[in-house]
């Protein structure tokens, strides 16, 4: 199987990791979106897991190198929301690799060699704030993004949050989409998007780990 | 306490290390995994001076045929032999133990002249009724099987460690036998006889409880008096109400053969013997936890005859009397319920819950592994729905 996914909402147990590149995402719209450019580059040997959201990933990322078969696993990435400081959550990925005694990362996007290679990812980067949504949004194409924002206008919310735009894009899009994690599955992102260049090339470091 | 223990060369465990032990102890992992042989090691290792009466008890054969012993009876094969790793006495079955600040231990090994009797002398002299394919023997063959027992004490308080030495022998009496064209075939059960009885007492005292192991009725009698002596019977009521809310009232009755009986609502006393299999394994739980003070509860299978929806009472309970009574508990288990309802029952206590789930080692699947959980990455494992079991 190219790609594994785990911990979506409704899913079996975890029982053991089976692909040599384990990528740790925060929710299930970042895990569609992994996927897809997993899928996208044609990598292969990829599992990507939802940790349930940005809480407690010190337990859970002790918890995930239990599983069975993460003996195994070559590279680890985690991919996290930078939210309102991308270098508060930089050095919240590193207390939690740490704990884990895992090879410890210096630098965002770069695989720190060990056994596994880890590496972190924060999106949209490490010094900016936000999440997917900052990410995705120069994805989106120009001319209807000038529509998305007239209709913001119109609504005399010029503040509008990027949740907001994105789900307003998404749901003009033909057929509309839910939100970023449906999209991303039904490939309506532009993944050629140069806003993906640091995913992509982390992934890509990772399939050659 | 126990804090870690490594095993070497035990049941199917060629060596396995668990790192850290906490008051309540969950094992995991999958059939044959090694769950029970850890019990069992820990039962062992308690035992010390008694380890080889303890071995006697626990050999699996013994358990399943309520009594008799399979033993083998053969020049090159002892009945201890079931307990070593790949049955190779060869290698000294070896327990290490980190315990109230000491290391402790246990070792069992099979002197060389591990054998004594033989078959041919006594087939010989037996006086036997053939049929044409096999004899009946009336004069049974007797063998003898000795185990070296050794105890090593290091502690930081003493500079010299201290060392113990004992050897007893089981001396096996077959009841009765068949000489057919296969050999010796064993039809009836084998008496059994430890020498020299050991005066030393064990380590700390460890009640094994399983599945076919509940504890007989007179045991939990005594038990239960012993908590009512020691002024503890509310906590055991408390504790049989995780599992039956309804239940008012425990007291020994005799009418004859002294008995626990319970009360529900305003109904008679009703024996504990007719009770469901849920409510007898918690009476056994409680009972052990709360007269056994300071001393080692091992439980294989917990939750079974448990209805999940008590599985989390039945732990606050169990918490309760091992604070109590000091006393520490390891338990087994396949139930990912049983888990969760140990994380949600202990999670404002981190320090009084550990699990363990037992792994096929990714490098040789043919090791065992533990991989150790805290309260915090259990929280995060079962929050994740990763499989613990």
């Amino acid at each position: 199987m190219t790609v594994m996914i785990t911990a979506r909402e409704g899913s079996n147990y975890l029982n053991s990791f089976e692909e040599p590149h384990v990528v740790l995402v925060e929710g299930k719209e970042d895990q569609a979106l992994v996927v897809a450019l997993i899928e996208h580059e044609a990598l292969q040997g990829f599992h990507v897991h939802d940790m349930i959201g940005k809480d407690g990933w010190t337990g859970k990322l002790r918890a995930i190198c239990r599983v069975r078969g993460f003996g195994k696993v070559v590279s680890l990435g985690l991919v996290r929301d930078a939210d309102n400081n991308g270098r508060t959550a930089w050095t919240s990925c590193r207390t939690s690799i740490a704990a884990a005694r895992l090879p410890l990362p210096n630098i965002p996007g770069q695989l720190q060699p060990g056994r596994p290679s880890v590496a972190v990812a924060i999106i949209p980067g490490v010094d900016s704030t936000g999440a997917l949504e900052e990410l995705c949004l120069p994805s989106f194409q120009a001319e209807h993004m000038a529509c998305v924002d007239g209709y913001f206008r119109c609504l005399a919310s010029p503040d509008a949050s990027s949740k907001a735009i994105v789900q307003a894009y998404l749901a003009g899009l033909q057929p509309s989409r839910r939100d970023l994690a449906v999209a991303a599955r039904h490939r309506a992102l532009d993944l050629t998007h140069p806003t993906f260049n640091s995913l992509r090339d982390l992934l890509q470091e990772m399939n050659s780990a | 306490m126990y804090e870690s223990l490594q095993i070497d060369n035990f049941r199917g465990l060629r060596h396995l290390e668990l790192p850290v032990l906490a008051p309540v102890t969950i094992l995991t992992g999958r059939n044959n995994a090694g769950k029970t042989s850890i019990l069992e090691a820990l039962f062992l290792h308690s035992a010390g001076p008694r380890a080889a009466q303890a071995l006697l008890t626990i050999l699996r054969p013994y358990r399943l045929s309520g009594g008799g012993l399979n033993v083998e009876f053969s020049r090159n094969s002892t009945p201890w032999e079931m307990a070593f790793y790949n049955r190779d006495p060869g290698e000294p079955i070896r327990i290490v133990a980190e315990w109230d600040g000491r290391q402790v231990t246990v070792g069992l090994s099979v002197p060389r002249d591990r054998v004594s009797g033989s078959i041919a002398p006594n087939l010989q002299s037996a006086p036997a009724s053939s049929t044409s394919s096999t004899s009946t023997l009336s004069a049974l063959p007797s063998f003898s099987y000795s185990m070296r027992i050794t105890i090593d004490i290091e502690s930081r308080q003493s500079p010299a460690p201290e060392h113990r030495e004992f050897i007893q022998t089981i001396t096996a009496q077959l009841g009765q036998a068949l000489l057919g064209p296969s050999g010796l075939q064993q039809t009836g059960g084998v008496s059994l006889e430890l020498k020299p009885e050991t005066d030393s007492d064990a380590l700390i005292l460890a009640y094994f409880l399983g599945p076919q192991t509940r504890s007989p009725q007179a045991e939990l009698v005594q038990r239960y008096t012993n908590i009512r002596l020691d002024g503890k019977e509310r906590l055991f009521l408390h504790a049989m109400q995780a599992i039956a809310p309804e239940m008012k009232k425990i007291e020994i009755l005799s009418t004859g053969t002294p008995t626990l009986y319970v009360t529900f609502r305003d109904g008679p006393p009703l024996p504990m013997t007719v009770m469901g299999e849920g409510i007898v394994a918690v009476a056994n739980y409680a009972a052990a936890i709360l007269e056994n003070k300071r001393g080692l509860i091992l439980i294989d299978e917990i939750e079974n005859g448990i209805h999940y929806t008590a599985l989390e009472r039945v732990w606050q309970q169990i918490g309760r009397a091992v604070k109590d009574s000091g006393a520490q508990v390891v338990a087994s288990t396949h139930s990912y319920e049983c888990v969760q309802a140990a994380y949600s029952a202990f999670r404002k206590s981190p320090n009084q819950l550990q699990l363990i789930q037992l792994q096929s080692d990714d490098d040789s699947q043919a090791a065992t592994v533990a991989a150790d959980y805290d309260l915090e990455t259990l929280e995060g494992a079962l929050e994740m729905r990763l499989d613990l079991r």
